[in-house]
């Protein structure tokens, strides 16, 4: 492996990508409204800036002449294999995100008992029942609006995580390897956070009121992709395909729980349920994303998907 | 069923179809930006029952709209009957007896086909929504029409995974000359009841129907609503996976290939 050409196609793709999504998220917010300030119609169209990273994908393919293979070595990732259990990384995708968010939930509850608020869906104005089958709503709206976030699994975990992983000798066995992979993920997340960067800027996910705003929004960032980005680069090597990503992307940003209508930040009193009521959410993160680097073995990204 | 796929994306000549695809959205963005909601223009103004100004080219992109879902539902029908076309032009199914080939994929490829392509014109359809919202006024009877496109669109989607749950087995099973020969008959029936209707049928009850009603009873029966859109593409796909067994069952029985 050509490691200087490898880094230049790299490069190349992180130009498109960062090139293209800034120039849309710029012209589509001259005004540099804050995500609050914004109707909801206009935040869905600021968000089609989530296909850059698939058209900096197919544009970078097209300039560095890869080709355009759909599965196997070195191809987009786009194939879909149920094979040799491969079906199970599609039902993770589905499941993991609606876990991860729910139990933070739980433990958000347990130990930020003040934000606990058994009325507040009804100041949300939400149907108890519909509440309540809200997650399986979310599972189903993220698997079939899923082109958006397939729009960034193409090039994050299509095109640039298959690289880094390759310039970092991830894809071995041993110690060696275990470090490129820490490397790789921790790489790749930073740069998927700084990409997301002008959107932090308008208090996306985060808001604008906090302290440190935007510098501390975009580091808590990096950090919550780092972490995402290791289940997602996880259940794409073990799948050979991005689209359990993109499925496991679309659901988690429909955000499936029961008990968000249970949690109302409104009711904080102190400095850490104020700013940081999400950090038993990070914690369960932090876990699976452990549990996923772990499980992330030395075996090769399949040669056939 | 890689090949098998690519195969049918060639049928219907699929790069081009998408480059005008791709086409066909930017030239819609433009025009939403140009022709935005807030291009007012007395000529364009209009008031509704409610007071409300209007810019009626809002409306006219609105009406747009589910036109276009109704021809993205009629563009999978038809690339999927290219593919059936070119299928039996080519002699490919004769072709593939030669090759180790299961029959299964071969009919698994073109339900896969259809599922891709549904999905595909979901998602355009989608793109489409989220521009023309961004650049509508925010009058709460355009917002209320939107979200209503937005509405129909999943369950429109399911209805063209159920339609071909029967088209894609008469295709297989009896050629592509018969399967338009019972579609063509089941339209016109579906016609001659439709003129049936208005020259026998009460048409006073198209006097009473009104779209605000309309919204209301959405707004009232919310909860049902969302179940069905919640259950609608699970049954759907549930439907269209037992066609698919059901045409496996009886295409592995066909003696050779018609073409």
């Amino acid at each position: 492996m050509n490691k200087k050409l490898e880094l230049k196609r790299l490069l190349i793709y992180l130009a498109f990508s960062f090139g293209l999504a800034y120039a849309w998220f710029f012209i589509t917010n001259m005004k540099f409204e804050t995500w609050g300030e914004m109707s909801s119609a206009k935040e869905s169209f600021i968000a089609l800036g989530m296909l850059a990273p698939l058209s900096a994908h197919i544009l970078t393919r097209l300039v560095t002449k890869e080709g355009f293979k759909l599965y196997g070595k070195d191809s987009m990732m786009f194939g879909i294999s149920l094979k040799d259990k491969k079906w199970i990384f599609f039902v993770l995708a589905i499941i993991l995100p609606w876990i991860y968010i729910e139990l933070g939930n739980v433990l958000t509850i347990l130990f930020f008992r003040e934000l606990y608020d058994p009325e507040y869906y009804l100041k949300l104005e939400i149907d108890k029942r519909i509440l309540y089958i809200y997650p399986l709503a979310a599972i189903i709206s993220g698997v079939f609006a899923s082109f958006a976030a397939f729009g960034e699994e193409a090039g994050w975990r299509g095109y640039m995580m298959p690289k880094l992983l390759k310039l970092f000798g991830a894809e071995g066995e041993g110690k060696g390897a275990f470090r490129g992979r820490i490397l790789a993920v921790i790489i790749g997340g930073i740069i998927w956070g700084l990409w997301h960067a002008p959107l932090t800027c308008t208090g996306h996910n985060f808001g604008t009121d906090y302290p440190g705003f935007p510098y501390v929004g975009i580091a808590r960032m990096c950090l919550f992709c780092t972490l995402i980005g290791i289940m997602l680069t996880f259940i794409t090597v073990k799948s050979g395909s991005v689209w359990p990503a993109a499925i496991m992307h679309a659901v988690l940003n429909s955000g499936p729980s029961i008990l968000n209508g249970y949690i109302n930040t409104d009711l904080a009193t102190t400095w850490v349920t104020k700013y940081y009521s999400g950090v038993w959410q990070l914690l369960v993160l932090i876990v699976l994303a452990a549990i996923c680097l772990k499980l992330l073995s030395g075996k090769r990204v399949p040669t056939k998907a | 069923m890689g090949g098998l796929l690519y195969k049918d994306f060639v049928s219907i000549k699929g790069k081009q179809v998408s480059i005008t695809m791709a086409g066909l959205v930017i030239l819609f963005l433009i025009f939403r930006v140009i022709f935005s909601g807030n291009y007012i223009n007395e000529n364009f103004m209009a008031v509704t029952e409610a007071g409300e100004m209007v810019n009626m080219l809002d409306v006219i992109f609105l009406t747009i709209l589910p036109s276009v879902l109704y021809v993205f539902i009629m563009l999978v029908s038809f690339c999927f009957n290219k593919t059936v076309v070119y299928d039996e032009k080519n002699k490919v199914r004769s072709y593939m007896l030669a090759l180790p080939l299961d029959k299964k994929k071969y009919v698994a490829s073109k339900y896969i086909f259809v599922g891709i392509l549904t999905y595909v014109f979901l998602s355009l359809y989608y793109i489409l929504l989220v521009i023309n919202n961004a650049f509508m006024s925010d009058v709460e009877r355009l917002v209320n029409s939107a979200n209503l496109c937005m509405a129909i669109a999943v369950p429109s989607m399911c209805l063209v995974l159920i339609m071909h749950m029967v088209d894609i087995p008469v295709n297989l099973l009896f050629g592509n000359v018969k399967a338009r020969t019972f579609q063509t008959i089941f339209w016109l029936m579906v016609g001659f009841a439709v003129v049936a209707f208005f020259l026998f049928g009460d048409l006073d009850i198209l006097d009473k129907w009104d779209f605000l009603k309309l919204i209301e009873w959405a707004d009232k029966h919310a909860f049902e609503l969302t179940v069905v859109s919640i259950l609608s593409p699970v049954i759907s796909l549930f439907f269209f996976w037992l066609s698919y067994k059901i045409t496996v069952f009886f295409y592995e029985r066909k003696e050779g290939m018609d073409e």
